[in-house]
């Protein structure tokens, strides 16, 4: 057997469990739900997610120990991993192979020389770590995850290519899904994609941080592809299907190689081999970015993260739709977590958590946010899903006990995501006599955050004078109602200080449930019984079914927002806590 | 000469393998020691790691497995000639043991309704350890649904009380998570492990009734009550619960109470007719044995209560209970 | 073997291990971690499931001699099975919304105690299914509410969503009377709602044992198809049967279809020898008991687990008739 059909199997086999861990991640009971899956084996065999957030919370999360797995290996062996592993690598490699068809071999192998362009993704690499590393008087923060391949290609399946794929089957999804700037994902997905039709591995050669890593680290590497002998016809045969672009027909460039396999057998004299000995016509080692181009990009990544926050976003410009899942850190220490991967949207079963833009700071972008117009509901009561999956405990796992305050947490009282505020201007009842208690009917605390003021609101041109009144029929001056406009139950007719329910009307005599003690020329006026909502501060945990249900659909008259969420003390609305 | 060269290259070339082998060495060993030294198993703010426990075996090792069948209405009577029948209760209970009897006091019902293990029984038991020479003997449940009237209205507490045994009122730091060995269901679960501590004898006491959910409740699924947590999940999959409940408890001895049986609308009853007058008590080395004779007397068969055959194919017992020749006796 | 096939083997046998992995991963299933979360399959907007307190009778509840025993506890479907275990299933299944219960004791003599439970169901037909399933056979009629009945020890009763339980802690008389006294003073508070299953309209009364009926809104005999279904026992000359009937939306010819195929599949046989005295019959035997199926239009009606085949075959018809004369 060659090598490259094992290569091959190992891609199609790493391909196809990725995708199952994107079908999987669905709450239930069958087979194909989340079980005992661990879906976010990739993000845990990501070297770059590790080492990111061990140099930002100098601690190796969880699962997060997987990447020394493969940070040993790559030492051994290279970059393994992005030939062999990575389902992206994968992807485009697929992508790249049909970009091939109908190109001359001397084409082809001009599609994969070695390009200086090669060189961005270290600065990118260093960028991204330093940021991740030295606060310079600011807190560091990860990014890593904006162009980690691995969080990127399962946010683009999860968010993007699942719900599109199962819009019709529902077989992955109970609901259709929403994201918010799905858009831009999906935009960035299909490029990343088609750009290896232009050039083979685009995003491999020229973007991807986690692999300048690997071929940072493989530097020492045991085994390596190489030249037996320095000289040769020159044929550059080798490069036609060189997925690295490393030029192993002159000096290979150990840290472009990803271990393809491709130039082994292609060779007419039989000169490249996988050994233990350096290439006879030389190797480079190092990348290719020099002194002056790491200092560059190491200044960037320490001057970033303060300019970022310049926006004063960690401060009192901090965003009240940046509602963060049930058991998120404080938004310094979530940042330093977070890889934007998108396992706790996917796994949402409400689907109201979703990527945020970057209306709270450009760190926010593909960060969790919770929106409560989107999706099937709030975020339920008796659900910590999203902390369960969280590869990084940016949103660590709290029991349900903590979620809801109960037992040892009940000094504590529930995890608070935000306060629910009723727009008084857009509220039925509030600003438009409309009876309407959908928010406090559906608001799943005990007892209810959403309470009840009970009014009686004057109708719109609701003052009259009587005409007569014989028991419980009262007729009045210019009056020119509906017959029954007032029928409703939720009517009631004041006069001398009593109140009578309207039960039904004429165009001017009104039809009451018991008489009052009116004559000619009393004021009588038209109320309606209204239930107008208000929201106990020291109940709401901002789970934002309220908001969810809201039937002024547009901008919702109640809306939950990030104040006093228990993460953040300094947004707090009480004085104690 | 120009071999010489050749050999000089090759010496160099092998040197630096060999460099590159140190430093790759070097690269390995710190991302290990790098990634043992963060690594964080519970992540931030997480509560604190408590080991997971388990319970060691009670049953008196080497004893040929025993059942006797007692028939009569006075439960002392009947309970004090079953361990007789099994070799009296010096079999089991030694000078200085610690015994802890898990009772039923699911429910604050009283004791004419049989939901929960009669105090004349648990005052009986008592008396009979104390008298072998126990110098502690504890009682326990956690009936969830406030334990302390519970006990009080079961009797119970007042049974333990006069009989001179300790009773252990759950607590939320009683709770310690609990693996049963080869168990898929309780693992990492809450068990109420206080009153474990320092005791080396088990017995679990049961009043034989039917049940909503499982089709009976009888001594395996008494263990049932050493659980904490949101356990009522464990009532989507009842019979495998029952099942891992034997595995995780392996009691001294049982004692099945069918003096009146439970019959139907189990397992809180609410009804005097719910109840028959069988007149049985039943005690056994072997759980799985009472419960399978207990089956008989709620006439069930067995094959309608699947957790018999699932315990005694997880090796807690036999569900033919004729093999261990239970003594039937009379008062 | 060259060493390239070697070392690809090596490879595809670690693809393998991860895959075995994987599946083992997948055997460790932690229902605590996951089970917290209510699944979400319905249509949107309608999956807020509402934990309403119960309605608030017992607070202010009293009744003369006897003096409450500690606080109202109240439960809802979460935590039902903390008071009553295993039973909470059958009230679960059946609708139940939240549940209250007290305890009162005698002023005088506080070991003469009963416990009010006091279940709301949502809907009359949930508080039948959960009061007839629980009919005890030993039961003397009450007056209390239009469905009761005391036994020894204690009174059950429905009334509209409602379900009742009153049970003393003594079986005597006095204590009979006691909380009968409780229901009829619980019964003050709410207008009396007679309730009778449709279903039963469906049933002749001769030979039919009066209180018998249990109805069931699924699962009936283990067969998750069944809409709602109404058992009644039979007495036949001294032979006691088990009679049920359901009545559908649309025509029940493919539910019999189905029905008789899962009665197949659990071990019935179709019996060759037996001819239905009745139209669209199935007559079938399983463990030696006889089991009928018939349908007319909407309504679906049978036999359950009749010992005697005779018996059986000579009650249908009577059942049959009335099915298709009461549209």
């Amino acid at each position: 057997m060659k090598i490259t059909t094992a290569r091959r199997i190992s891609q199609i086999f790493f391909v196809v469990l990725f995708f199952w861990f994107c079908v999987v991640a669905t709450m239930g009971t069958e087979f194909w739900r989340l079980r005992g899956w661990s879906v976010n084996w990739f993000l845990n065999l990501d070297p770059l997610a590790a080492i990111g957030a061990a140099l930002a919370t100098r601690t190796l999360y969880r699962g997060m120990v997987w990447a020394v797995a493969t940070i040993v290996l790559t030492i051994i062996f290279g970059r393994f991993f992005c030939g062999w592993v990575c389902p992206f690598g994968a992807m485009h490699q697929f992508f790249g192979w049909l970009g091939a068809f109908g190109r001359k071999i001397s084409q082809r192998i001009e599609r994969n020389k070695y390009r200086k362009a090669q060189s961005i993704k270290y600065f990118l690499l260093v960028l991204f770590l330093i940021m991740a590393a030295f606060p310079l008087w600011e807190s560091v923060s990860l990014q890593t995850g904006l162009l980690d391949p691995i969080p990127f290609v399962y946010r683009s399946v999860n968010l993007v290519l699942i719900p599109i794929l199962d819009s019709h089957t529902r077989a992955v999804f109970y609901s259709s899904r929403q994201y918010d700037g799905a858009w831009f994902l999906g935009t960035l997905f299909l490029a990343a994609l088609f750009l290896n039709i232009w050039i083979p591995r685009f995003y491999c050669r020229f973007i991807c941080p986690l692999g300048a890593l690997l071929g940072v680290l493989g530097r020492f590497s045991i085994w390596r592809i190489g030249k037996t002998k320095e000289k040769s016809r020159d044929c550059k045969l080798c490069e036609k299907s060189c997925e690295g672009a490393c030029q192993p027909s002159g000096k290979i460039r150990i840290s472009e190689c990803v271990l393809c396999f491709n130039c082994l057998h292609i060779c007419p004299d039989n000169l490249i081999a996988w050994q233990t000995q350096e290439s006879s016509a030389g190797e480079i080692i190092n990348p290719d970015i020099g002194r002056r181009g790491f200092i560059l990009s190491a200044v960037s990544g320490l001057l970033a993260v303060p300019i970022i926050r310049l926006a004063g976003t960690l401060g009192t410009n901090w965003h009240h739709k940046v509602i963060r899942p049930p058991g998120a850190l404080a938004e310094v220490e979530f940042l330093k977590r977070c890889l934007k991967c998108g396992q706790c949207m996917r796994i949402c079963p409400t689907n109201v958590i979703v990527p945020s833009g970057i209306e709270g700071g450009l760190e926010n972008l593909w960060t969790p946010v919770l929106n409560f117009r989107s999706g099937t509901s709030g975020c339920q009561l008796n659900c910590t899903a999203c902390g369960f999956i969280c590869p990084t405990a940016a949103i660590r796992p709290i029991t349900l006990s903590e979620k809801l305050g109960l037992g040892e947490f009940s000094e504590k009282g529930p995890i608070r995501m935000g306060t629910a505020f009723v727009d008084r201007s857009r509220c039925l009842p509030w600003s438009m006599n409309t009876p309407c208690i959908v928010c406090q009917e559906n608001c799943p605390m005990t007892p209810k955050a959403i309470y009840l003021e009970e009014q009686y609101s004057t109708v719109r041109d609701g003052v009259y004078e009587a005409a007569s009144a014989d028991g419980a029929a009262i007729r009045v001056n210019k009056a020119q109602w509906k017959p029954e406009q007032y029928a409703a139950g939720d009517y009631f007719c004041e006069a001398g200080g009593r109140r009578a329910r309207i039960i039904s009307n004429s165009a001017d005599t009104l039809i009451l449930e018991e008489p009052l003690q009116i004559s000619a020329g009393d004021r009588v006026v038209i109320k309606i019984h209204l239930y107008a909502p208000m929201v106990d501060i020291a109940r709401c945990i901002g789970c934002g079914i309220c908001e969810h249900e809201c039937p002024v659909s547009g901008l919702r008259a109640i809306r939950v927002s990030a104040e006093n969420e228990s993460r953040n003390r300094n947004r707090s609305l009480f004085l104690k806590n | 000469m120009v071999r010489e060269a050749e050999q000089n290259n090759e010496t160099i070339s092998r040197r630096r393998f060999l460099i590159r082998m140190a430093k790759a060495g070097v690269a390995v060993a710190a991302a290990g020691g790098l990634g043992a030294l963060l690594y964080d198993p519970l992540g931030p703010g997480a509560r604190k790691n408590i080991a997971a426990v388990s319970l060691p075996d009670f049953s008196i090792p080497n004893l040929a497995p025993k059942m006797a069948i007692v028939s009569g209405s006075d439960r002392k009577a009947t309970a004090q000639k079953a361990l007789e029948a099994l070799g009296g209760i010096g079999t089991f209970i030694k000078q200085g043991d610690r015994v802890l009897i898990k009772v039923n006091a699911a429910f604050a019902t009283p004791p004419i309704l049989s939901a929960t293990t009669h105090p004349d029984l648990v005052g009986e038991v008592i008396t009979l350890c104390l008298k072998a020479g126990a110098a502690e003997v504890r009682v326990t449940d956690n009936p969830i649904n406030d334990a302390a009237s519970c006990f009080q209205l079961t009797e119970i507490g007042r049974a333990v009380e006069k009989s001179g045994g300790r009773l252990y009122m759950p607590k939320e730091s009683y709770f310690a998570p609990a693996s049963v060995n080869g168990g898929e269901l309780i693992r990492d679960w809450p068990l109420l492990y206080e009153p474990f501590k320092g005791v080396n004898k088990l017995i679990g006491l049961t009043p034989l009734k039917d049940h909503h959910r499982s089709g009976a409740s009888m001594t395996l699924k008494n263990w049932y009550g050493l659980l904490g947590g949101r356990r009522n999940i464990f009532h989507q999959d009842i019979h495998n619960i029952i099942k891992e409940l034997g595995m995780m408890a392996r009691p001294t001895f049982v004692i099945l109470d069918g003096t009146m049986a439970m019959m139907t609308n189990g397992p809180t009853g609410g009804a005097i007719s719910d109840l028959m007058a069988a007149n049985l008590m039943i005690a056994s080395t072997d759980p799985v044995a009472a419960d399978a004779f207990g089956a008989t007397v709620l006439e069930r068969k067995t094959a309608s209560l699947p957790f018999i055959r699932k315990a005694a194919e997880a090796g807690c017992g036999t569900a033919d209970y004729e093999t261990l020749k239970p003594e039937r006796l009379s008062i | 073997m060259n060493r390239e096939t070697l070392y690809s083997i090596i490879i595809i046998i670690v693809l393998c291990v991860i895959a075995v992995g994987m599946l083992i991963v997948q055997g460790r299933f932690e229902p605590q971690d996951f089970f917290a979360v209510e699944f979400q399959k319905d249509k949107p907007g309608s999956q807020v499931k509402q934990i309403s307190p119960p309605d608030d009778v017992l607070s202010a509840f009293a009744i003369d001699g006897y003096k409450p025993m500690g606080e109202k506890e109240e439960f809802n479907e979460e935590n039902l099975s903390d008071k009553i275990n295993g039973k909470a299933d059958l009230y679960l299944e059946c609708g139940f919304v939240s549940m209250a219960s007290r305890r009162f004791a005698d002023i005088g003599e506080p070991s003469r105690w009963f416990e009010i439970y006091f279940y709301n169901m949502g809907e009359p037909q949930n508080a039948y299914a959960v009061y007839s399933q629980q009919r005890r056979r030993e039961r003397k009629d009450s007056s209390v509410a239009p469905l009761a009945y005391t036994v020894e020890n204690a009174v059950f009763f429905m009334n509209g969503k409602y379900y009742f339980e009153i049970v003393s802690a003594e079986a005597s008389d006095e204590m009979v009377l006691a909380v009968e006294q409780a229901a009829a003073a619980l019964m003050k508070s709410m207008p009396p709602e007679p309730f009778a299953p449709r279903e039963l309209s469906f049933l002749p009364e001769e030979n039919r044992i009066k209180g018998s009926e249990k109805l069931f809104l699924k699962n009936a005999f283990g067969f998750d198809k069944f809409p709602p279904v109404l058992l009644a026992q039979y007495n036949l000359n001294g032979d006691e049967i088990t009679v049920f009937i359901a009545a559908l939306e649309e025509d029940a010819k493919p539910l019999m279809v189905e029905y008789v195929k899962f009665m197949k599949e659990i071990g019935a046989t179709e019996t060759a020898d037996a001819i239905p005295p009745i139209p669209d019959a199935v007559v079938m035997e399983m463990s030696g008991e006889t089991e009928i199926v018939f349908v007319h239009g909407n309504i679906l009606g049978g036999i359950h687990a009749a010992a005697k085949r005779e018996s059986a075959l000579a009650l249908i018809p009577s059942i049959y008739e009335k099915a298709k004369n009461s549209k």
